[in-house]
């Protein structure tokens, strides 16, 4: 009996140290970033329009692929002023729906090596949510290792008027019907 | 052409005149001027602060505005596109007030006081589960000098 009591101290002992190791590993799997970077890219006859926002939050879950983005629409700046106004006062309604969120999953994560430098493509998958409406949406994207230290990238197309964005009929052909969306991320270890 | 129609022809040539030119100005309005342009006055601390006690408060006394923000460097570093990036300590363990610039960051480093000028958007998201606080983001920036 005293024995079978022994061996269990020390089990609880053994347990009691590797546990805040353990724990720490788990942490370690999670990577972000509060400056991301999220473009878009509208392409016409008449005009070309860009917009980039620099202030976008991004966390990675490298154990079970879990991935989001969250972003405040106004932090999107154009060349125009005007393209600005417009953008955030009739089109996005950024005041009503100040936030845009993607939150979804890397599908295909056994691709990705985490220790190994190299760059992995891979399929993404998940709900965006903008000026009210969300959408599933699928995506190829990067994920990058080197040195210990991880980036993704992604090029997707969304189209307007499936998030009951509505262009008025005056300047209709100044916007493109589809747009080009690309994300950027450098990612820092979540301590 | 009789004088009515000359009078009409003119009036109609000016007013398009009119339009032509307030449209291209408008078009090509300039951005507001965020370097020359005075602003609120808040320390970084107190702004974080009340964007955590009340947002809907703070987003309207200080969303869309020129702030001037006072506070402590805890991070200088760049974004993708190779913009300054500085960080001003608040109260709150992991939350910044996230200042992206336009000018240079000159020589700061962490640790330094510094004042910067720029227009303040609101807080972002953080994420509670992983302990990552939302920070109180200011875009357009320029230290002040």
């Amino acid at each position: 009996m005293v024995k079978t009591m022994n061996k269990a101290i020390k089990w609880l002992l053994v347990l009691l140290t590797i546990a805040p190791a353990l724990a720490g590993t788990a942490m370690a799997q999670k990577y972000y970033t509060k400056n991301g970077t999220i473009s878009f890219f509208s392409k016409t006859s008449i005009e070309n329009i860009s917009a980039d926002n620099n202030q976008v939050v991004s966390v990675l879950n490298t154990q079970n692929g879990e991935l989001q983005f969250s972003l405040i629409i106004k932090n999107f700046h154009f060349k125009k002023a005007l393209m600005e106004e417009h953008f955030n006062e009739n089109y996005l309604e950024s005041d009503k729906f100040p936030k845009a969120t993607f939150k979804g999953n890397i599908t295909d994560l056994a691709k990705v090596n985490f220790t190994t430098d190299g760059s992995y493509n891979v399929n993404i998958g998940g709900d965006l949510s903008m000026h009210g409406v969300s959408k599933k949406i699928s995506a190829v994207g990067t994920i990058t290792v080197k040195a210990g230290k991880i980036a993704g990238s992604s090029r997707f197309l969304v189209k307007p008027s499936e998030y009951d964005i509505r262009i008025p009929k005056l300047v209709k052909d100044n916007i493109a019907e589809t747009i080009e969306i690309t994300v950027s991320c450098n990612y820092d270890q979540k301590m | 052409m009789d004088n009515k129609k000359k009078y009409l022809l003119l009036f109609v040539t000016v007013i398009a005149m009119v339009a032509v030119t307030l449209g291209y100005f408008l078009y090509n309005k300039p951005a507001m001027d965020v370097e020359n342009t005075m602003g609120q006055k808040v320390e970084a601390t107190a702004l974080y602060e009340k964007f955590t006690e009340d947002s809907t408060v703070a987003k309207k006394k200080y969303s869309n505005q020129i702030l001037e923000v006072s506070g402590m460097v805890t991070l200088v570093s760049k974004n993708l596109q190779l913009q300054p990036v500085v960080m001003l300590k608040t109260n709150t363990e992991g939350a910044a007030v996230n200042c992206t610039l336009e000018g240079p960051a000159g020589d700061i480093k962490a640790g330094h006081t510094v004042g910067i000028r720029g227009i303040c958007n609101g807080m972002g998201e953080g994420d509670a589960e992983l302990g990552i606080m939302g920070d109180v983001y200011l875009v357009r920036c320029y230290l002040i000098k």
